[in-house]
């Protein structure tokens, strides 16, 4: 906060996110267009998302489902016999004159989502969802493209299906919605409902943020503005920060309370570093709701319900319940494994199922790979070595049949060549050494160095470490650990 | 030209089909009589006729194959302006679409160029369906075949009513045996009625929309004008049907259990109820021999008349023109000249998008669309739509009612089409709540989603003061019922046959 | 004054005419408001009658049937092509439409 506040008053930033992130889908909400992104303007229209008169649109099935598995992560209330609303404004990009939008019957309602308290990560902060609706997207605008200052648009987008969830104004700080919004993020990606690519507008938040400015007599809250479209969890972050400033200095200057003046509508510009007015209308919007009738409304079934409970794939919290209790990990460890993502926590799970090895597979995934896939900003599924393939190799550590320095040997080869795991010990020159073969290491050894074997007969146990160091530097393919068995048993048994 | 009478659709795919005519003949007579009588009537606002000659030697080739013939196979028929054809105009009489050509077809269209019809061009309409006098048209009114006789009888010629009196008047007027409309309060059952012909509103849901230019989508039905309830009943077959394309359409096993529980049953087993609230109205004295002669017909043919209520008919007009007024103002949202239609030419410099779009609108649309605009943004506007729209819709919820507790006693129900005969062109251009009154007995079926049909009644012997103008009844039948409908109509059909030649009284 | 919505259960007036002319992005001609205000109160007085009465025991009916359900797969179905797309655009800068420019 401000260095100018006074220490009698209290201040709080009071923040509500809208979220609206494009369903997984492969066609559009109303009709039958591809979703793909990026592709050439006005190529993925047709007369229904084009808005031609005499067009009706048929809902996407899908999309009701990814809306309901979005509600049962939420523990949410999921709404029977939700229905379909016109909401209307003029825009160009939006062809039909209205959004089909869910307005009095959203498709599910009041939930909850827990995160990790930035500022203390022993504590969970709570936030309670009002409602979760499905709309369709409105096309794009280029302004300032055309031949008199004209604008350009590209209705690709038009019809995408959104969900767009909306918080109860329960966030207390920046920090507090870039990490509600993080957490949020990783629900939704692990179930599968979003690829959630904020670069490519699949994920955009509004933040209603006002102030709530208590002097011991009295509280006072300003005025509420709606910071539209934000296209990073960043510019959430200092577009929160930057909006509580300026309304603190607003009040300061101005006094104005909350029923004062009409809800502000402003856009982060992201280069200054500024909010900047969008819109104040004097009457508040009147979108002249009212039923669709082309669509009927959607009736959720019990049945139906369970079945996508059924297949709904394990919560971030569920993962991490499964890696603390199955593998052994710890409440760190695990943490640190389902932030990075569904398709990290699953390759680790199999990691772990192949070499029954769950915190040496938590090492080597924490420690290699992800160090790797950090410094070149890659995903795990660019990662050219396999899960399974990674699972033997650490399997093969867990037993004793390599040792940490020549896996690591193993695993860099992988990185520059696709081999089996034989292959590649026979590429570094790794035999399977036979028992006969330790046994014989052993008798030599043994003939060696028979002032250490003394030693440690008398009682000096470390006295064999540097005979197994020994062994190693004769035949490098030897096991310290077999070598040392093999060897205790020969000395032990004499 | 050859006088012979212009054939029903019926006899004339039958006449093809067995090879004593060709499609390249009978098309060529339709357009002679198109080109001679539509500029007096104007029911026709484009011909298509170099594409309907060559289809027709298209059909006369797939003959000659032996390929398998559709049931409309060389029928020539009018298509309502606000049905969409790939290519051509669909202008909804309306300046702004006066050029706008859609990239697609309407299902409806789609299944007669499968049923091997041929779409002879579009028809004259009100502007987007809005209107009950087919004079609110970019393209002028379109004149009723059909005149009064008389001193009474006025020089400008009648309203063939609307919204769908180009259909109407084309059929009536000889120049096709069968057209498409669309009902969404009575927009094709008056016009037929005015014009002396059958006219359908299917079951909400029978007929696909898709490819129908909306006005009031929860209301909207295509349905089909003809001169006989065979054709009637041979277009609606063509096109009724569920489509993918129409979330409201309703599948065929909705059909099905409906139509099971509704037992065929022929004129002397039916119980007809007769509508009180419509026969107390003030009727035009045609009319109201119109029912009493349907009565007594349908008493002597061996039917149980029987007198039934629907206590909120008063509510109706009231109920309706808010519905649809709330969804006109919403469909017609789309049309901002910015993707399609009308851009009005604001001086750019100082012109706001705003501006322009409001500019373009108050250029496009015509008066009445204005108005049902107007009206409706009003009633959906905040703080109003829980007195205007939702009132609305939860008497429209009574009236279904009312209607469901009538047909529990009745099989169908009886009434008038209109409460008199064709109106003078103008008449009502001056008081569009007098308009508005002309649907009064129409738009229940709309509301409550039922097929209902109106019959054209020939009377018997007239008194020389009485008007020659048609008139006609109507009915009711619970949903899916229209095979109901067409069995009653065929029974009044052969009455008319007979009073035609006054054998009745 | 005309930005301001109107009572619900005033008189139809010129104000009135002007919020909702805003509102539906329709320009109106004055003679067209004129005859709007006299019409509207007309027929606004046959649907006050439906305002006054007590019709909670009726659920609000929106649909013509009561049907629910009716989806599609998520299949993907050709688009229109560019030139379909632009077809009956008042505007056109290919591959875009062109709308006169948006001033905020
Ligand atoms: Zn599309």
């Amino acid at each position: 906060m401000s260095d100018t506040t006074p220490s009698a008053l209290s201040v709080q930033t009071i923040i509500g996110l809208e979220v609206h992130v494009q369903l997984a889908t492969q066609s559009k909400l109303f009709c039958g267009c591809s979703t793909r992104y990026g592709q050439p303007p006005n190529t993925q229209t047709c007369p229904i998302c084009q808005g031609l008169p005499g067009t009706l649109p048929v809902i996407n099935q899908h999309a009701i489902e990814l809306a309901i598995d979005v509600g049962l992560a939420l523990d949410m209330e999921l709404v029977s016999g939700c229905r379909w609303d016109r909401k209307h404004y003029f825009y160009p990009d939006l062809p039909k004159g209205y959004q089909t939008s869910q307005y009095d019957l959203p498709i599910t309602r009041n939930g909850r989502l827990e995160f990790r308290d930035p500022a203390n990560a022993a504590t969970l902060l709570s936030v309670r969802i009002n409602r979760a609706h499905l709309e369709e997207d409105a096309g794009k605008s280029l302004h300032g493209e055309g031949v008199d200052g004209g604008t350009w648009i590209d209705l690709n987008r038009t019809g995408t299906p959104l969900l767009e969830i909306v918080t109860e104004p329960d966030l207390r700080s920046a920090q507090d919605g870039k990490a509600f919004l993080q957490q949020l993020r990783t629900i939704l990606l692990y179930i599968g409902v979003s690829d959630c690519n904020m670069q490519e507008g699949s994920m955009r938040i509004d933040a209603n943020v006002n102030l709530r400015i208590d002097d011991g007599a009295q509280s006072i809250a300003t005025p509420i503005v709606e910071i539209k479209n934000l296209n990073s969890f960043r510019n959430v972050e200092r577009a929160i920060e930057f909006e509580r400033d300026r309304q603190w200095q607003h009040w300061q200057a101005t006094g104005e309370k909350l029923g004062q003046r009409p809800k502000q509508t402003r856009g982060w510009d992201a280069d200054r570093e500024v909010t900047t007015v969008q819109r104040e209308k004097e009457e508040a919007a009147d979108y002249r709701y009212f039923p669709c009738p082309d669509l009927p409304p959607v009736v959720l079934s019990a049945e139906q319900i369970a079945a996508r409970r059924a297949k709904l794939p394990r919560l971030p919290q569920q993962w991490k319940a499964d890696l603390i209790s199955v593998w052994k990990l710890s409440d760190y460890d695990a943490s640190v494994i389902v932030e990075q993502g569904r398709d990290v926590a699953e390759y680790f799970e199999t990691v772990a199922q192949v070499s029954q090895d769950g915190k040496r597979s938590a090492n080597w995934l924490t420690q290699e790979i992800m160090r790797l896939l950090n410094e070149q900003q890659r995903p795990i599924s660019e990662f050219p070595i396999s899960a399974q393939q990674m699972g033997e190799l650490v399997a093969a550590v867990a037993t004793n049949e390599l040792d940490h320095a020549r896996a690591r040997e193993i695993f860099s080869l992988w990185l520059e060549q696709s081999l089996t795991l034989a292959e590649a010990k026979q590429r570094l020159g790794i035999a399977a050494i036979s028992s006969d073969e330790v046994e014989q290491l052993v008798a030599e050894i043994v003939a060696q160095h028979q002032a250490a074997i003394d030693d440690y007969r008398q009682g000096k146990k470390q006295a064999l470490g540097p005979l197994i160091a020994q062994a190693k530097k004769l035949n490098p393919n030897v096991s310290p650990a077999k070598f040392r068995e093999a060897l205790l048993r020969a000395v032990d048994g004499q | 030209m050859s006088q012979e009478p212009i054939l029903s659709a019926t006899d004339l795919v039958t006449r093809i089909r067995e090879g004593q005519w060709t499609a390249t003949e009978s098309t060529p007579r339709h357009l002679a009589i198109i080109a001679q009588r539509n500029s007096s009537l104007n029911a026709f606002v484009e011909v298509w006729r170099d594409e309907a000659l060559e289809r027709a030697a298209q059909l006369d080739r797939k003959r000659a194959s032996g390929a398998t013939l559709g049931s409309l196979f060389g029928v020539p028929i009018g298509i309502k302006s606000n049905l969409c054809v790939t290519g051509h105009v669909c202008s909804c009489s309306s300046k702004m679409l006066a050029n706008y050509r859609p990239t697609y077809s309407a299902t409806v269209c789609q299944r007669l160029l499968d049923a091997d019809a041929i779409l002879l061009g579009r028809t004259n309409m009100d502007e987007y369906a809005m209107g009950s006098g087919t004079e609110y048209s970019i393209y002028g009114p379109t004149r009723n075949p059909h005149q009064e006789v008389g001193p009474n009888a006025v020089s400008g010629g009648y309203s063939p009513g609307g919204s769908s009196g180009g259909s109407a008047a084309a059929v009536a007027g000889g120049m096709v045996p069968i057209a498409l409309g669309s009902d969404t309060g009575g927009s094709i059952r008056q016009p037929a009625a005015f014009c002396g012909v059958y006219g359908l509103k299917p079951t909400y849901g029978r007929v696909s929309r898709f490819g129908l230019v909306a006005y009031a989508s929860s209301l909207d039905q295509i349905g089909p004008i003809a001169t006989t309830p065979d054709d009637l009943e041979l277009l609606f077959q063509v096109i009724e049907g569920p489509d993918r394309h129409d979330a409201t359409s309703l599948s065929r096993e909705t059909v099905q259990q409906v139509e099971t529980k509704l037992r065929h049953k022929s004129v002397e087993q039916l119980r007809v109820g007769i509508i009180r609230e419509h026969a107390e109205q003030d009727l035009a004295p045609t009319v109201r021999r119109a029912l009493e002669e349907t009565q007594a017909y349908l008493k002597s043919a061996g039917a149980t008349l029987v007198e039934v209520s629907l206590p909120r008919q008063a509510h109706a007009i009231a109920t309706y023109y808010l519905i649809a007024s709330c969804e006109a103002a919403s469909n017609l949202s789309r049309y901002d000249g910015m993707h399609f239609g009308h851009r009005a030419n604001v001086p750019e410099q100082n012109a706001t998008l705003e501006q322009v779009i409001a500019a373009s609108r108050g250029e496009g649309f015509g008066a009445e669309v204005k108005r049902r605009i107007m009206l409706g943004t009003y009633a959906l506007s905040h703080g109003y739509a829980e007195q205007y729209y939702q009132q609305a819709t939860r008497m429209r919820q009574a009236i279904r009612l009312d209607f469901a507790t009538a047909f529990a006693n009745v099989d169908v129900l009886l009434g008038p089409t209109t409460p008199g005969p064709a109106f003078p062109i103008g008449a009502h251009r001056q008081d569009p709540i007098a308009m508005y009154l002309t649907d009064q007995f129409t738009v229940s079926a709309n509301l409550a989603g039922l097929p209902a049909i109106s019959v054209p009644i020939e009377l018997g012997k007239l008194q020389s003061n009485e008007s020659r103008l048609p008139v006609a009844v109507q009915f009711h039948a619970p949903p899916c019922g229209e095979s109901r409908l067409f069995s009653v109509a065929k029974a009044l059909h052969e009455r008319n046959q007979t009073a035609k030649l006054g054998a009745v009284a | 004054m005309e930005s301001k919505p109107p009572d619900a259960t005033a008189e139809v007036t010129l104000d009135v005419i002007r919020y909702l002319e805003r509102l539906a992005y329709l320009q109106l001609s004055d003679a067209d408001r004129s005859s709007l205000v006299g019409d509207l109160t007309k027929v606004l007085s046959y649907a006050r009658s439906l305002a006054g009465l007590d019709l909670s025991a009726y659920a609000s009916q929106t649909h013509a049937m009561d049907q629910a359900n009716v989806t599609r797969a998520d299949e993907v179905h050709p688009s229109s092509t560019l030139e379909q797309a632009l077809a009956n655009a008042p505007q056109v800068a290919s591959p875009y439409l062109q709308v006169p420019r948006v001033l905020e």
